[in-house]
């Protein structure tokens, strides 16, 4: 929202403010999405997303078989017409499996990297917000928090807690908070030093209505773009953790397809295809956040040239 | 407007910096519309004299010190045109042939001296730093050399082994003159020497600039909006429109009798009691686009004295009088606006 | 001088707070066995006894005391180092297995640390003042792709190439031979086999770096004090790690202190695929086989690893940048 600063004493109309604010803020929204589309790694981003997550939605329908049918070809058989990605050490076919693993990995990953976006701007903000005594035990709270190895964590609680997807998700939401919250906190430091925060509290308002009406807008595209770069790193993870054989491995994820994979020597014993495939999944999935992460960052925190022109 | 400054003793007619036909363009990439910034640009400045280059954001005044100095950034390139230093081309060759002459001959004021320093760095290094690489004065004597520097500009030895978050902002400033007349430059190039500063520290600047201009006799191009300081400061200004310089004159001419409708605009809003004193950006219209400028004069949209002449052709800077050029069809007519 | 010592007044509260953080690791590294749901006592007393020896050794353990007796137990014993003994490698004493791995896993992490960012600080330099340029197009787009590429995976593919289809280096084991003559011929033996673990885990953070450095420094090149050194005369490759890098320095750093307990996931993944005694392999190994005392012992060594480390990278903050417990 961009507030200007207040020149004179008398208030201004709120009604022609707010309408003001309304078209600006949808000619914002304009410059934004033809900002972040002809940003090429948005477009390419958007892309590689919305295929992965077709090829996730739409696997019943284009998977060539079922996934979790035994011996629809032959053990370990390489990839053929029949079989275009080959068949694993059970006889089921890679592709079918790799077109369903991916909903995992989707599932977890924009879940886990939701809820710990909004549990970081629940902290940061306040953080960042509140100075004195307040906001110092937040930051060391958050600073502390940052201490704890999230993926270490999360295989000492697999190994306590067992290993439900839902269980990796919250694990997962709740160790991953940390280093976003440490942005939003430096971000709304900088937001609260304008103006017109300062005149909001000059006119009484409350601090829980001025972190959401003056702060939180300002700072949300950081937000965004955080949360974003997050699932990147929840996606990792999640596939990390069906990796090590962690996960819930009666579901087909990318990650434990690498498990099963691993557990039988697949490279050394010549079945590559049953290898590759899942990691280009998760590299591409992660990959696709990634490009769409930074193009929004790109674009909304612009750095424009790296040099300002000479000129004024 | 009294001025004290264009008798100075030392002012002489010889030139030290002479400017012919300069363009400067910006262009992103391969393939991008170049930006016209600074348009086939003539100038001429005397040891010792004080030129004013004045005009709004934009116009290319800040361009054209960066060309001089060699500091355009990446997108930047000189397309055209001569730069003469003491004689000497150095507009022509690749930056690196003159490396030698930068800040050893030209230096610069930056626009915001709060960032003129590295942070991590002392004061005391950088304000050594050039006489280290032009070797200026000899390894031994630096310390002492940085000492009477500061000593010029009014600040205590003591800060050099301070670092640039420990100054206040107008000691900064003063810092930030003492590096740059370091090695005895020929041309110090003021780019909003006083802007973002209070008044009081304003005039203590301009006046430091003055005094260490009278000192050490280099040449001074003042580039700013701030058309009331220009003329208080310099001998001679120019007024850039467009990436051109549509008018220069010596200043008290140039304040009695502007021959060019945007000075007299500039000079209209000085006077104007509802405007801010200090701001000339505030004139009607938009500025040409630099990446396709009009084929006409660049100021026609916006002059009320623009005829069917003006949109076609270009005028060029003609004569007025002796050291007075503007280049303007209606430059008779400017006084009656 | 006053900002020496607000400086060290800095660094005392930072100290303060990293005390805290210590403590805040003991106090979760406690609560984890005993708030998990199912029965908290088997996680003290390995399988494979009877009832009445089970209760013998709970009492022993002083499980069957009050919550507070048996925090200042664990207090004692862990600040002694007494972290039990494991149930996989029955009778050893878990400090025994700590000893002997966590020096490997520093050596892995500490190399990969010094490589990302030895490499990527000036990768990341040049990418940012080629802004726009091809080479910055190479540096960026393949940081971003390295930074999607499962360590893990990554790590079977370079374990698979070059330890399998052209045998160059070990995949298994920290070093070839139990004994060593001299230190000296112990570590090439250990770099030999950490190669591929190095770079794997480099992989990752070598992207990271890269792209945090070139953010940091596209943050400072407009600067006035960039363009000042650009008209002093200085060439571009002086201005640039003369006078750019330097500031733009700090931010990556607090960063990487940010991010280190990534790498101590990263450790667990690359040892685990690289066959690599070190810390991470004995952790996944005791989850594996449910050896509960030593997972709590690797657990709280590698999170005052993390500690250490970022504790580390701050006072190197603070001694390079003079802005730190400034005047302010």
């Amino acid at each position: 929202m961009s507030n200007e600063r207040a020149t004179g004493s008398e208030p201004t109309s709120t009604a022609g403010d707010a309408s003001r604010a309304g078209t600006r803020r949808f000619d914002r929204i304009r410059g934004f999405l033809h900002g972040f589309l002809t940003n090429r790694k948005g477009l390419a981003g958007t892309v590689l997303l919305g295929t992965i997550v077709f090829i996730s939605v739409a696997a019943p329908l284009i998977a060539p078989y079922d996934p979790e049918a035994y011996g629809v070809g032959p053990a370990l058989a390489p990839p053929s017409v029949s079989h275009l990605f080959g068949t694993d050490d059970l006889g089921r076919d890679v592709l079918s499996r790799f077109l369903y693993g991916g909903r995992i990995s989707l599932l977890v990953g924009v879940t886990s990297g939701v809820v710990a976006t909004i549990a970081a701007t629940l902290i940061g903000v306040p953080a960042g917000y509140y100075r004195g005594r307040i906001g110092r035990w937040i930051t060391t709270a958050i600073d502390m928090s940052l201490v704890f190895p999230p993926f270490v964590l999360v295989v000492v609680f697999a190994a306590y807690a067992g290993s439900s997807v839902w269980n990796i998700i919250l694990i997962l939401s709740l160790l991953s908070w940390p280093i976003p919250a440490r942005t939003i906190k430096a971000k709304t430091l900088s937001v609260r030093e304008n103006d017109f925060v300062e005149s909001t509290e000059a006119l009484g308002a409350s601090d829980a209505r001025i972190m959401r009406q003056e702060v939180l807008p300002n700072i949300l595209p950081v937000v965004f773009a955080n949360g974003i770069l997050q699932m990147v790193y929840t996606i990792l993870m999640e596939a990390a953790v069906g990796f090590l054989g962690l996960g819930d491995t009666a579901r087909i994820s990318w990650g434990t397809m690498l498990y099963f994979a691993q557990k039988q020597a697949a490279l050394s014993s010549g079945g590559w295809w049953w290898m590759v495939l899942p990691g280009f999944g998760i590299a591409l999935a992660a990959f696709s956040f990634i490009l769409v992460g930074s193009a929004l960052d790109e674009v909304l925190n612009p750095r424009l040239q790296r040099r300002t022109w000479g000129d004024d | 407007m009294s001025k004290q400054t264009h008798d100075r003793a030392r002012t002489t007619e010889e030139t030290l910096l002479s400017v012919r036909n300069l363009s400067t363009h910006y262009r992103e990439g391969e393939d991008d519309v170049p930006v016209r910034a600074v348009d086939g640009v003539d100038l001429e400045i005397a040891r010792g004299e004080t030129y004013g280059l004045v005009g709004e954001s934009g116009c290319g005044k800040s361009t054209l010190g960066l060309s001089l100095i060699r500091a355009l950034p990446p997108q930047g390139e000189i397309i055209d045109g001569e730069i003469h230093l003491d004689g000497r081309e150095i507009g022509q060759p690749a930056r690196s042939a003159v490396k030698d002459v930068q800040w050893a001959d030209i230096s610069m004021i930056y626009q915001g001296a709060q960032n003129a320093f590295n942070p991590v760095k002392t004061v005391g290094e950088q304000i050594r730093e050039p006489l280290r690489i032009h070797d200026v004065v000899p390894e031994g004597e630096r310390a002492g050399h940085v000492e009477e520097l500061l000593d010029k500009v009014n600040l205590q030895p003591d800060i050099t082994d301070q670092y640039p978050h420990e100054l206040s902002g107008g000691m900064k400033q003063r810092a930030a003159i003492a590096m740059a007349i370091a090695c005895e430059p020929e041309l110090l190039i003021a780019d909003e020497p006083t802007t973002a500063l209070d008044v009081i520290v304003q005039a203590e600047v301009l006046n430091m600039l003055q005094r260490l201009q009278e000192e050490l006799n280099f040449g001074m191009l003042v580039i700013s909006h701030n058309l009331a300081a220009i003329m208080k400061l310099s001998d001679r200004v120019g007024v850039m429109y467009g990436g051109e310089l549509v008018e220069t004159a010596p200043s008290e001419v140039l304040y009695d009798s502007p021959r060019h409708p945007y000075t007299a605009r500039l000079l209209r809003s000085l006077i104007d009691p509802r405007r801010p004193p200090e701001q000339v950006e505030t004139i009607e219209g938009t500025p040409p686009d630099l990446r396709d400028p009009p084929t006409g004069c660049r100021f026609a949209d916006r002059c009320d004295l623009a005829t069917e002449q003006c949109t076609a052709e270009a005028p060029s800077l003609e004569a007025m009088s002796e050291r007075h050029e503007a280049a303007c069809f209606h430059h008779d007519e400017v006084s009656e606006l | 001088m006053a900002s020496t010592s607000s400086k060290k007044a800095y660094i005392a509260t930072r100290v303060r707070n990293y005390l805290a953080a210590f403590a805040a690791i003991l106090v979760v590294n406690f609560a984890i066995p005993r708030v998990m749901p199912g029965d908290p006592t088997t996680r003290f007393v390995g399988p494979g006894f009877t009832e009445e020896a089970r209760q013998e050794l709970l009492r022993e353990f002083g499980l069957t005391q009050p919550l507070w007796e048996q925090f200042f137990l664990y207090l004692t014993n862990t600040l002694t180092g007494d972290f039990g003994v494991s149930f996989a490698r029955y009778p050893t004493p878990v400090m025994e297995l700590i000893v002997q791995r966590l020096p490997r896993t520093l050596y892995l992490m500490g190399a990969s640390v010094t490589i990302s960012v030895v490499l990527g600080i000036p990768l990341g330099a040049i990418a940012a003042w080629k802004f726009g340029d091809r080479q910055d197009l190479v540096i960026t787009q393949s940081s971003l792709l390295f930074r999607s590429i499962p360590t893990f995976w990554l790590a079977i593919l370079l374990a698979f190439l070059f330890g399998y289809v052209v045998p160059l280096f070990p995949i298994s084991g920290a070093t070839s031979n139990a004994t060593h003559p001299s230190f000296i011929s112990y570590f090439m033996d250990l770099t030999y086999h950490t190669f591929l673990p190095v770079v794997t885990m480099s992989a990752y953070f070598l992207a990271g770096y890269t792209f945090l450095m070139r953010g940091s420094l596209l943050d400072i090149l407009p600067e006035n004090y960039i363009k000042i050194a650009e008209s002093k005369g200085l060439s571009e490759r002086q201005v640039l790690f003369g006078h750019a890098v330097a500031p733009a320095f700090p931010p990556v750093l607090t960063q990487l202190g940010f991010q280190i307990g990534r790498l101590a996931g990263g450790a667990v993944l690359v040892e685990t695929v690289f066959s690599y005694p070190g810390m991470g392999q004995l952790m996944f190994e005791s989850v594996l086989a449910r050896d509960y005392p030593v997972i709590q012992a690797t657990f709280f060594f590698l999170a005052v690893m993390v500690l250490g480390s970022m504790f580390l990278a701050e006072i190197l903050y603070t001694v390079i940048d003079p802005r730190i417990g400034g005047s302010e």
